[in-house]
């Protein structure tokens, strides 16, 4: 009899330990546990939740986001009940999943992503995403994620409020080098990063005479972006030696199998949920597919011949 | 990948009519030719004021019927024939008709669907009864003169004085109902769904959520584990076993909110 062989489509990564290697992104669907439990349920190896700050924000008005075959653009805003009310989200989430739970948080300071990084970390999420980089609040000031001296200055202050919990830093394509962000990120502790965050935008509607998004910019997400997040992914971890969470316009198996290739060690899925037929479980089973197709038995063996 | 896509838009479109419904509420008819079913709903943008989602209250042309609560509904209902509208749309899932006799129930500008559920009833054959509820006389909306109609208010100053579920549960006691169809306060779709249930009826309900994207992205009109505007807004009798429906929702930032 021939012998298939099994197929292993499980990663580690920052000392997380995921049945596959699909991760939900920060910003889609992760307002509160349930909706993490959905993804779950959808099939994710690990979900991220939405973004939270220090204080309730109600985030921008409407439109604040539109989606085509393309591309997506948002500028939500970052809307968030804020941390204390996050935190509790962390604790029931914690309780209703299986799958690794990680907390996004951000801030405009470096106090203030301590106070955040240590009230969430209470709540013990397995790990810390930290947001250095939504290009939608950029009238609030500049994106840690702009400079490398920046970075780590939250990197460090996270890292020790955190304690044991590892720390995943979000990093912007929105910028000159991201291989530099991502090395000095590395030497100030980071565990692991997320690469990338949405890519900076506008859309107008030519019959209006205006922009769509009552914030003018917003970040695009979904297929378009996927060749940016593919290089910036290649590039990072070629220079770095923690994991990177490979995110951006990933939307079916095989665009897992080259977001794996170019050398994530996860892949983040958010705006392809949005597509008709798109769920995790989707995406993971035409991976495996492709993997048993072309004769792979572990997801470590997707490599780039080069 | 699939070609359907249901976040395309904006796209622009004109306004053929608007009809006062009440002193509160207006009838906006767009030039769209969209096939729209009872329940669906698309996000409605007029640029330089704002963006919220509407039910369709008829289709072919598109119809919506706003009430005037904020500042962009009040703008909306405040253009005039020959100006436009930008729709995205239809998003979410539509009623289902069933059985030969149904009672639809109207709250407030829940209106508007169920009337046009109404007219979709009676092209299939089945005979509608309609049970428009509202505060007061002045917020009643409209209601077609082919549909058998009840009518009640609060403070009684027009139809019968108390609330529709009264008037739903004379109607089961003296006919046979196949489903009822409810559209407006939550708590009042609660005690409709729960009759129902009690009475073994067809029913579905349609919620409301604060909403930012329509498509299933944001998050932001979750109840439980649903997303309003991809699972709904339209629900059958489960939706009663929701630990959020009829409780809380949740606003802008997240937080939850007591109904």
């Amino acid at each position: 009899m021939l012998m298939v062989p099994k197929i292993d489509l499980s990663v580690g990564l920052a000392g997380l330990s995921l049945q596959n290697p699909t991760v939900l992104a920060s910003g889609i669907w992760g307002t509160n546990a349930n909706l993490l439990l959905r993804a779950e349920k959808s099939g994710a190896g690990a979900v991220t939740s939405k973004s939270c700050s220090l204080n309730p924000r109600a985030g921008h008005a409407n439109p604040t986001i539109v989606l085509n075959d393309h591309y997506c653009v948002n500028a939500v805003g970052l809307s968030n009940p804020g941390v204390e009310l996050e935190a509790e989200e962390i604790i029931s989430a914690k309780k209703m999943c299986s799958v690794p739970v990680i907390a996004s948080i951000f801030a405009h300071s470096l106090q203030d992503f301590e106070a955040v990084a240590q009230r969430i970390s209470e709540a013990r999420p397995d790990a810390i995403e930290v947001n250095i980089s939504c290009p939608n609040v950029s009238n609030e000031g500049r994106m840690f994620a702009c400079s490398a001296a920046d970075s780590a200055s939250v990197t460090v202050r996270v890292k020790e409020a955190a304690g044991k919990i590892p720390i995943l830093v979000k990093l912007s394509p929105n910028v000159t080098d991201i291989v530099s962000v991502a090395k000095s990120v590395e030497d100030a502790g980071a565990d692991g990063i997320v690469a990338i965050n949405t890519v900076s935008g506008m859309i107008i509607d030519a019959y209006a005479r205006k922009p769509v998004l009552t914030n003018k910019f917003g970040g695009v997400s979904g297929p378009a972006i996927k060749p940016v997040a593919l290089k910036a992914v290649y590039e990072i971890s070629r220079a770095v030696r923690i994991p990177i969470i490979g995110t951006g316009g990933v939307t079916t198996g095989i665009d897992a199998a080259e977001m794996l290739m170019a050398g994530a060690a996860a892949v983040g899925v958010g705006t392809a949920l949005s597509y008709p037929g798109r769920s995790f479980g989707a995406i993971v089973s035409e991976l495996e597919s492709f993997m048993s197709e072309n004769g792979y038995s572990s997801i470590k063996q997707l490599k780039l011949d080069e | 990948m699939s070609k359907v896509l249901r976040g395309m838009g904006p796209k622009r479109f004109k306004i053929l009519a608007v009809e006062e419904e009440n002193s509160f509420t207006k009838t906006i008819t767009v030039e769209c030719g969209d096939e729209a079913r009872p329940g669906q709903f698309y996000m409605v943008w007029l640029p330089g004021t704002g963006q919220k989602p509407f039910s369709v209250s008829a289709s072919k042309p598109l119809q919506f019927s706003i009430a005037g609560v904020g500042p962009a509904s009040n703008a909306i209902i405040s253009k005039k024939p020959g100006e436009y509208l930008w729709l995205s749309g239809p998003y979410g899932k539509a009623f289902k008709l069933h059985g030969k006799k149904a009672v639809m129930i109207g709250g407030g500008y829940g209106t508007g669907p169920m009337r046009y559920l109404c007219s979709l009833a009676l092209e299939n054959g089945i005979e509608p009864h309609l049970v428009i509820g509202a505060r007061t006389k002045d917020r009643l909306m409209k209601h077609p003169a082919s549909v058998r109609t009840f009518l009640c208010t609060d403070d009684g100053s027009e139809g019968r004085k108390g609330f529709v579920t009264d008037v739903l549960a004379e109607i089961i006691k003296n006919e046979k109902i196949d489903a009822v169809y409810a559209c407006g306060p939550e708590r009042m779709m609660e005690a409709v769904g729960k009759m129902a249930k009690k009475e073994g009826i067809f029913c579905q309900l349609l919620l409301e959520r604060y909403m930012k994207c329509g498509f299933g992205m944001c998050g932001q009109c979750s109840c439980g584990e649903s997303l309003i505007c991809v699972d709904g807004p339209v629900y059958g009798i489960e939706i009663l076993d929701n630990p959020e429906f009829g409780k809380f929702h949740r606003d802008s930032s997240g937080k939850k909110v007591n109904l």
